[in-house]
Order: C-alpha cells, then structure tokens, then sequence
C-alpha cells in the first residue's frame, strides 16, 4: 500500500491589530493592541515585544508586551499612532523568534469611536510620550 | 499502642569500622523466656533500626525492656556474636546501643575467596605474557592492609601491600601489570616475543599475608598457548615503552595474537581505568587538530607486527588507551565510537601510554625539585571508573590512580608505597619526613605497588576505606631506595625530591569534609504552605498586597513606568523539624531557640512550588526555608510578566507573614535567592532594604541564571551583601544578547557580578547547564540551538544548587568559615566532582592589595598602584587595556560577557612576558596567603590553539633578585571557552586563579625563598606555549 506523506503543520504567524483601551495606574489608556498568533510562547525572562519593522533595521517598538496566560498568544501595546504600513516581527529580548506574513497596514486596525470613550482617558501617542519624557 | 525504637550500630571492636550486612535480632531478657523484639540488617554504614511495640515484652511487672542482641552472618542463622552478658536494663522508648564485635569472631565464620583475572574479566590460572594481573579478594579483615608476595619458582618477584575495604573485600586491583613485558627485578623490558620466551612455563605463587598470618595461596601459569592479544607502546623493536617525554619518540604501537588480520583501525583515546562493551570514546587530537586515528592492514596470524602510529611531533603531553577496531568494508556497525565486541583494547586497566612533559619545564615551581600531581579520586562504578577529586564526605572511600605527567629521569624504581600524611604548612615541611596516618596503620602498612615500567603509572587503588577524620590530607607516592629490583624496594618514609611525587604541598591534597549537597542537621523537614486566605485570617495581615512594578522592557526608555499590581501572598515554606509530617510552624524542632530565614523568588513562567526539593533541603540544614509566589493578580488569575522591581517589593508582605507565623524561632538573618527575574529582584531588593530601612537583616544574597535588564542594579555601597551567582554556559533563556537600550555589555550574571562591590564575591560558571536546569529541566535549550541531550542532567545540576546553596548560606547566615574554600575555587564537594562536569569559579575577597585592576583612564603600562607594565619589547603587539567586552562600544574582546575594563595579552613566543613592577610602598605583601587575579582565553583567537587548555607563569621576585616562576596548571585549568552552537553567544568567561603564596616560601630545593616583606615585580611568563590569547582583571594579593 502506498502511504500519503503529508507536511507537518508550520507555525502559521497571523496577527491582529485593534485599539483597546487598558487601565493603567487607575487611568484608562488608548492603545493599540497587536496580537499574534501562531504557536506555543514561554514565558520567558527577557521581555517579548512585538514591533513594527518599517526599514531596513529600523522598528517602531511597543510600549510594553505580554504573552497571554495560555502561552497562545503574544501581545503587544503600542502608540495609536503607529507607521501606517510595515511588517510585524516579535521576540523576546534582543531575539526575533517571527515575522508575521504579508505587510501591515494601519488600515487593518480596527479602531473605537472616539466619543463613546471616557473623559479622562490618556490617548497614547507619540506626543503623549514625548510629554512623558 | 506505645512503640518503642531500638537503633544501633554494629563495629569491629580494634578499628571501629562499621559492619554491613549483618542481622541483628534485639531480645528483651525476662525471668523465663526472653520475648524477640525484632530485627533488622545492618546498612552500609553498619546501622540498624528496630521498632516494637510494648506488647511485645510487657507483662505485670514490666513497664520498659531490657534490651539484648545477638547478631548473625547474613544468611540469618550462623550466630557471630551476642550480648546477653551485658543486658541494658529498663529502656526508655528510644534507645540507641553500640554493639563491638572483636573481629576474631567475624574471622571465624569468614572464607577468604581470591580470584585472579587477566585481560578478559575471566578468573584463571594460566594467562599469557602482557596481560595484567589483576586479584579480587573476599572475606579479608576490614580496613586492613595485606601483603600480597609473588614468586616464581620460589624466587621473589615483588610484594604489594593493598588495604581491604569497609566489607573485607579488595575491589578488581591490578598486581601485576603487563606480565612479564618487564622484569621485576630489573632494568630489562621485552619484546612480546621474547617475553614468551623469558616466563612461560614456571610456577607462579601468589600468597596473602595480614602481618605474620598466611591467609591464603594461590598459584598460576604463564603459557602462551593462552593466546590474549596484546597491543602496547613500544620501541621500534617492539620493546615496552609506556612513557616517554613529549617530542622525544615516534609512536611505535607492537600488537601479537590479535584475533583479526586485514584492515584494522586504531584510536588513540584518553586513559580510563577500565573499559567495557559499550563505553563511548572520542579520539583525542594530534598536535594538528586532526583525530588521532590510524587505519593500517595487518597480517593474519596474530604474529608480533610492530607499526609507527604517529610521528613525535604529533604528539601531546597526556595519558592514554588504544582500541584497536577490525573494520569491514561499508559496515556501519564499525564507524561507532563505543567499544565494540570485537575491538582490543591493549590496556584495560593499565595506562597504554603516558607522554611526559619535559621534567624541569613542568614543575610548579621552575627550577624547584617539587612534582605535584593529582592521585586522590573516586572510583565511580561506570565510565571513566576513576575520577580525580579533592574533597571527600566523611566515611567516604579514597582512592588514588597514579598518572604521572612529571617524572625524575633517574627514577628507576619498579614500586612506590603510597602514604597518606596530614597537610603540613610551609614551615612544617623543612622536616621531609612522613607519616602515614596511625588509623591506616601507620608506616609500616602503607599501600605498595607494583608500577608500570617506564611511566610509573599504577591502576586505582583503594587507600583510606570509609576515611571518617575530617582534615585536609596530601598523599605521597615514595620511590623509596629506587631500585630496579621490586623485591628489594623499601620505602624511606620520606618525601625526596626530585624523585618522589606528592598530590598536595603547596596546597591539601584532599579533604575530608562534610558534604553541603547531602548533608543535614536534622532528620525532618516540617512543611506549611500558605495561600492569601491563610494571610487574611492572620491577625493584622492582608493577603493581598499592591506592589510596584515596571511596565514593560526598558529598551523603550530609559526610565521605566511605573504601575501598581496586586500580589496574592502565597508560599511554600519548610523548616527544621524531629519527626516527619509537620505541618504547624509552632512545631518546629526544639534543638534550637531560632534559625536563619532563606527565602526564593523564582523567574517568569516559574512555578514557585518548583523549589521544594531545595527549601527542604535547607530545612534540613536548619534554615527556615521558603519559595514565594510572584506572579501578579490580574482580577481573575495569577499571571506571569511580573518583573523586576515587583518581584523585589513582593519580598517584603512575606518577611512580615513569615516572622509572625515562626515569632522569636525565626532570625532576623535572612539569605536572600533569585532565580532568572528573581536574579535582578534580590539585588534590588537589598537596595530597596537599606534606602527604605526596612530593617531586615540580609546577609547572603544569591543570584541562579539571573537577568540584568532592570536598569543596571549594583549590589554595592550601602547595601552591598556576601554575593553568589551561579550561571550555566547553555542557558538558553538568558544567553548574552543586549536588548535594553541603555546596556553596553551582555545581559547576563557576569555583568551582576562584575558590578558588586564591598563584600565577598563568588560566581560558579558550569558548563552545559542552562537556564531551569538548576531547578526543574533542560527545556530552554533548544532556545539558543542546543540540544537538550547534550546539556548536563538535571540531577547533576541540582547538585551545583544544593551543595553551593546550603554551604553559601551556611557560611554567612552561620559563620561556618569552613565553606569559603568552596567559593574560592580551593575545593569541590564530592557530590559535585562526582557528576564529572565542568565548572570554573570567580571569586573576590575583601582584603586586598591590588597591582591591576585597569580601572579609569587607559594606559597599559601604568598599574593601579603606580607601578610601571613592560614586556621588554617580547610581545608581539602591545597589551591592550580597557573595556572587556566590545559588544556595543569599543573595548577587547566581542565575545567577554564581562562589565569591567582589563588586559587584553597576546603572545607567540616562550620567552615572552609583561612585567608589573611593586612600588616601595606596596612591596610587603606577607599579610596576604595568594596571589590572584581572573584570566580568560580569548574566544576565537587564533593563537589559542583549538579545545587546549592554556598556561603560563607567574613569578615574583624580591629586592634581593630572589624569584621563583609558578605554573599555574597545578592549581587551575584555563580552559577552551565553550562553543555554542549559536556561537554569537559563546563567552571569553574569566575564573579567577589563586595561587598560594606558601609557593614562593616553601621548601623547593635548588631555589632561595622569595621575601614576601619585599616584593619588586610580578611577572606574567608566557614560558608553557608557544602562542596564546588572554585577557585578565584583577591582579592583586588577597586573602
């Protein structure tokens, strides 16, 4: 009998991208939420990240990253106002383990309506952290 | 019911050696009938344990027994000995009894067995030429030594002196090694051939003696229709040739009565003890890099045939075996590199070959008559079989296994007795006499042995049976009146030099120690675990708590955010306790009014409750001992990410839940371990301790596999604390990248090390461990591209954490001073060097007279304490002076893991060297016991000549042009660094070398002591190899 050969499942990166808004200190914050998908993350000592790289060895960098409680999923925070196209690479550390297929756009961000959203809340940009710096 | 435990211990009355193996039946004397209690096996170290009930024994008038045994072989019914004449009256309910047994009535009902073996393992009587003779003798008197007298045809061959072990047994020993090859009883060696001709056909007799009692006699033949293949070094005429000098002889391989002809490959591999069926084996290198492997055709027959495996100049200094392999066309099967069926092995328990270094060039000391060697060691019951060690666990065995790398040209002899002195300090040791220790029997019963012509090599031999003295030892191999004749050799009791070789000297031999790995206290460990419910119902105390804790990495800015988190108070906690499956605090054991406080903050994805292994461990050396839970509460679950600094504040709510629960049983004394996160956490949290004074009293502080991404902590100044970081080359979670934007070096343990200052400081770099192997498994491996079988066990990494852990918290949370050898690189506890892995240890003392730290401005040829630094033009290139690692910024080296500036050396010559002159007011260094500094090979340096360990020496000399110039490979390996797979992580890691000052003040005929008061310059002589690349730090004199 013949046996059909069949390829093992590759890691197959995909990626999501949508505003949240996250309670920081006790006040909410608007970001951008990027969540990738595609196989088993640790929990790792070094920090992940999840970054936009938008030229050749130049990356827009979250603001802070989590790997989500059944090791699924990697999650990176971001500015709202991030590059309006890219490709989207995570790791941890000074390590990047993957590069999600195809270019990013900011048009795949699924955004909040801004009036529905609470008076005090800090909108995270790059003004906001220049301001913070 | 009330039960009643019996336990004891069985000796022999002379020696108080303990006896295994014995049945003990405990009786309680009565009026009539006395009532059996029980009974029980005596265990390997000769204690027994017998639990009865009172039932047993109680009648009207008894309330306690009265407690007899009678003691039989093991076969449970041949009585040896019993004790009904010396009843011990009205037992309380446990009772403890030693139990004497003179030894004429164990002999008594003991046979002496005796099997003689050659080559194959097999018992005979008759063995061909070469072979080696081995004995295995049962039922001798324990701890005894036993002369062992060979003759032939009446004529005396030799007599070897073996000491039996703990059992009365003398474990597979070689007697006779290579029968006949040599003469006994003089200079002459043999051809195969000839040797056939010189002993075939007398009458052998081997008889044992204990003093002047004959145990037994035993003859053999020597007949060469037996037929055992031989394969040995030799002349070009065939003639034995074990040693020789490196660069001196071709070499000559002579092989007869192979059982195979044809195509036939060798390897030369390094020396085991033993070999087996299935024992893997890697070729060593030839002097250029190429496996040392030779594949030649061979006449069938198995005639004498004599082949040139291998030019001089190929060769290298070492010790080693050769497999001589039949290979067939395509096989496979052929291509393994473990012993096979069919392959010969021409020296099973002997040493094929031992090519010397030149004589005077390799003493410690140049020009000085000292050869220093390592004899002591374990024999371990697998591959390699014999270990060198250093450090033995009271009642451990002892053995020695004689390899000698120096050897006296004028050295002749055909036996050396083998002493076991206590260390002598440098003055002791203008008297050269010697005295083997009075338990071993004193001189008169020292260990004699039969050598290997030409090399001086003897197979293990056992030397102190269950050594139960704690001290530090050296052992002596005397060549005594060196004579050629074996039955003329007599011992002189003293350590001549140059003949003689000593396993100590400058520094103890071996030690007899406890063992901090295996040690403990107290027999129980008590056990309370708590979770934030347990802390709400604490009067006082919440068990939810907020902490601060950076959000996200670092290397989006410089200053983290700062955001709160809410932390459940969970933790395991074990403590010291007297009987086993205490759960309350309050029963902690009564041995002590308190105990010292250990606690853990484990890594991100760890599970707190991974370290029970350890805290019990801890408690079982009288620690109160906890894990911490450090994940952050997110309003539904306990989720990983917490990092640095939360981990450090969470610390805090713990002490306080701890030191209620335990009130005045817990010290305000508390060692501090981090593990990964954790790493970073113990260092921020002594700092958060002292500049918020919080008030409790850390005083170790421990960092395994930490990170260094929290803004570049220092454990120093104001809250510098005793430090120990233990880091594996593999770690595959931390590895040496950067990615924190304001770090310049890697991001590892070496940088944390490197930056503490102000108390003592040690670090442990193991080879093939990594990240959680420590701890759980090896499962961060494929992370950084290694494969998880090629790491240490776990077991064996576990034996790093317990034994460096305990001693470290031992020595500072106790003032137990004995330990600090450990961290000084001095000593290995015995469950660490049994694991045979390879670590290399740093280590900075707070008592110091620096010359060179190559701190501040660059200049290389200024010192720290304003010498001047000059190669005298013998340098091929200036020595460069800065920033070790070039990972970032400029500096020496791309592959140094360190943060610190120092020397970068290259040489390509034996007479090169860089010269730091002592200024007149640093030049009395008499208050310091070593001379120190770290050193590294340069990774990827094409002068280090691939996997070599690499040498030097270091010499000072006094205002009155006394110098002496120590090798520094007597007292430490400077190793190949470690190749990673993904080899942008390999690291230019640096241990620190020690040598005594004792080296330079010691008796060491034919050269002037150096005058420590008066110190004029430290000299680096690149006299050992012909090219090297090293950098160094800390050039100092220290304690």
């Amino acid at each position: 009998m013949d046996i059909k050969y069949r390829m093992r499942k590759l890691p197959e990166y995909k990626a999501l991208a949508s505003e949240v808004v996250r309670v920081l200190n006790d006040r909410p914050h608007l970001l951008v939420r990027i969540e990738v998908s595609g196989e088993h993350f640790p929990d790792r000592a070094p920090h992940p990240f999840v970054m936009i790289n938008v030229g050749k060895e130049e990356y827009y960098k979250d603001l802070f990253t989590e790997v989500s409680p059944d090791n699924r999923k990697i999650i990176g925070y971001l500015p709202i106002n991030i590059p309006s196209k890219g490709v989207i690479v995570f790791g941890y550390g000074d390590e990047i383990w993957g590069t999600v297929p195809g270019r990013f756009t900011t048009t795949s961000v699924a955004r909040l309506e801004r009036n529905r959203l609470p008076k005090n809340i800090m909108i995270v940009d790059d003004n906001f952290l220049q301001l913070k710096k | 019911m009330i039960t009643f435990r019996i336990k004891g211990i069985v000796k022999e009355e002379e020696t108080g050696l303990p006896l295994p193996g014995l049945f003990v039946k405990s009786y309680d004397k009565d009026l009539l009938f006395d009532d059996l209690l029980g009974s029980a096996i005596t265990d390997t170290e000769g204690i027994f344990d017998i639990i009865c009930e009172s039932s047993d024994f109680r009648d009207l008038f008894e309330k306690k027994p009265d407690i007899y045994f009678k003691v039989f072989k093991c076969d449970r019914t041949t009585l040896i000995h019993d004790t009904k004449r010396a009843v011990r009256w009205n037992q309380d309910r446990i009772s403890e009894h030693e139990i004497l047994i003179p030894w004429i009535e164990i002999h008594a009902h003991t046979e002496t067995e005796v099997l003689l073996t050659g080559d194959n393992g097999e018992a005979r009587n008759e063995f061909s030429t070469g072979e080696s003779l081995t004995i295995q003798v049962k039922g001798l008197r324990p701890g005894y030594a036993h002369d062992f007298s060979l003759s032939m045809d009446g004529k005396a061959l030799f007599t070897s002196t073996f000491i039996s072990n703990r059992y009365g047994d003398i474990e597979p020993t070689v007697l006779w090694p290579q029968m006949g090859l040599d003469d006994p009883n003089s200079k002459a060696r043999f051809t195969p051939e000839e040797a056939t001709v010189r002993w075939d056909g007398a009458s052998y007799s081997l008889n044992i003696s204990m003093g002047r009692e004959t145990i037994s006699t035993s003859t053999f033949k020597i007949n060469d229709a037996v037929h055992t293949p031989i394969v040995i070094v030799s002349e070009k005429d065939g003639r034995l040739l074990n040693g020789f000098e490196v660069g001196t002889h071709p070499l000559m391989l002579t092989m007869r009565n192979l059982p195979f002809g044809g195509d036939i490959r060798i390897y030369m591999v390094p020396r085991q003890y033993d070999w087996q069926v299935g024992n893997p084996f890697q070729p060593v290198l030839f002097s250029n890099g190429e496996p040392a492997v030779l594949e030649v055709s061979l006449r069938e027959g198995g005639v004498q045939q004599t082949i040139e495996f291998a030019r001089a100049e190929m060769l290298m200094p070492g010790a080693y075996d050769f497999i001589v392999r039949p290979v067939r066309y395509g096989f496979e099967e052929d291509e393994l590199l473990a012993v096979l069926p069919n392959d010969v092995i021409g020296s099973r328990r002997v040493t094929g070959l031992v090519i010397r270094e030149a004589f005077w060039l390799a003493k410690p000391v140049l020009g000085g008559c000292v050869n220093r060697i390592p004899i002591s060691g374990h024999s371990i019951s697998g591959s390699p079989y014999f270990r060198y060690a250093d450090t033995f666990t009271v009642g451990e065995d002892v053995w020695a296994g004689l390899d000698p790398g120096i050897v006296d040209p004028n050295n002749i002899s055909k036996m050396c007795a083998l002493y076991v002195i206590e260390s002598k300090d440098a003055a002791a040791w203008s008297n050269n006499s010697l005295t083997h220790l009075p338990v071993l029997g004193g001189n008169a019963n020292t260990i004699k042995r039969k050598l290997q012509a030409g090399c001086m090599n003897a197979d293990k031999s056992l030397v102190w049976p269950n050594a139960m003295l704690p001290g530090e030892y050296d052992i002596v191999a005397d060549f005594g009146n060196n004579t050629s004749d074996a039955s003329l050799f007599v011992p002189d009791h003293a350590y001549n030099t140059p003949l003689d070789i000593i396993d100590g000297y400058f520094v103890a031999g071996f030690r007899i120690v406890k063992d901090p790995g295996t040690m403990q206290d107290f027999n129980h460990a008590g056990n309370w675990n708590y979770i934030q419910t347990d802390v709400d119902a604490m009067p006082g105390l919440s068990g939810t708590v907020t902490v601060q804790d950076e959000a996200g990495q670092y290397h989006s800015s410089t200053v983290p955010t700062i955001i709160n988190r809410q932390l459940r108070l969970k933790a395991n906690v074990f403590f010291p306790a007297d009987a086993p499956g205490i759960t309350d605090p309050a029963s902690i054991s009564s041995n002590q009014p308190n105990y010292p406080l250990i606690v853990i903050i484990h890594g991100n994805g760890h599970d707190y409750t991974s370290y029970d292994f350890l805290l019990e461990h801890f408690a079982k050396n009288g620690f109160i001992a906890a894990s911490i839970d450090v994940r952050y509460f997110n309003g539904s679950f306990d989720s990983h990410g917490m990092g640095g600094q939360g981990r450090a504040e969470a610390l805090f709510p713990h002490l306080n839940v701890i030191n209620t629960k335990f009130g005045s049983n817990v010290q305000n004394n508390i060692g501090i371990m981090g593990h990964s996160r954790g790493g970073d956490a113990v260092v921020k949290a002594a700092r958060i301790n002292q500049q918020q004074a919080l008030g409790h009293n850390i005083n170790a502080v421990i960092a395994l596999a930490p990170t260094d991404q929290y803004g570049t902590e220092v454990l120093g100044g104001a809250w510098s604390k005793p430090y120990f970081v233990l880091y594996g080359s593999r770690d595959g979670d931390i590895t040496g990248g950067i990615w924190v934007s304001n770090y310049t070096v890697p991001q590892t343990g070496f940088a944390h090390y490197d930056r503490a200052n102000g108390s003592r400081k040690s670090m442990c770099f193991v080879y093939r461990a990594t990240h959680n192997g420590f701890i759980t498994d090896n499962h961060d491996a494929p992370w950084d591209g290694d494969a998880i079988a090629d790491m240490e066990p776990v077991t064996t990494q576990q034996a790093f954490t317990k034994a460096y852990m305990n001693a470290f918290y031992r020595w500072h949370l106790k003032n137990e001073s004995q330990w600090t050898g450990m961290f000084a690189g001095e000593w290995t506890p015995g469950s660490v060097s049994s694991t045979g892995a390879i670590f290399y240890i740093q280590y900075h003392d707070t008592t110091t007279k620096i010359v060179d730290e190559f701190e501040g401005a660059v200049n290389w040829q200024a010192s720290t304490i304003g010498g001047t630094v000059d190669h005298a033009g013998t340098l091929p290139v200036n020595p460069g002076e800065g920033k070790m690692s070039a990972a970032v910024i400029a500096g020496l080296d791309q592959k140094s893991p360190h943060d610190t500036q120092g020397m970068k050396i290259k040489w390509n010559n034996t007479g090169d060297k860089l010269v730091f002159t002592i200024p007149p007011a640093h030049k009395n260094v008499s208050a310091y016991s070593v001379l120190s500094f770290r050193v590294t090979q340069k990774t990827d340096s094409a002068d280090n000549p691939s996997n070599q360990t690499q040498n030097f020496r270091v010499a000072l000399k006094d205002g009155s042009n006394n110098e002496r110039a120590v090798r520094v490979s007597p007292f430490y390996v400077i190793p190949f660094p470690d190749h990673r797979p993904n080899h942008a992580h390999s690291k230019s890691a640096m241990l620190t070398v020690r040598i005594p000052l004792k080296s330079y003040r010691i008796v060491c005929a034919g050269l002037n002591k150096v005058d420590l008061d008066d110190i004029a310059s430290l000299t680096f002589l690149f006299s050992e190899k012909t090219t090297g690349e090293i950098e160094i730090d800390n050039i100092e004199f220290s304690n």
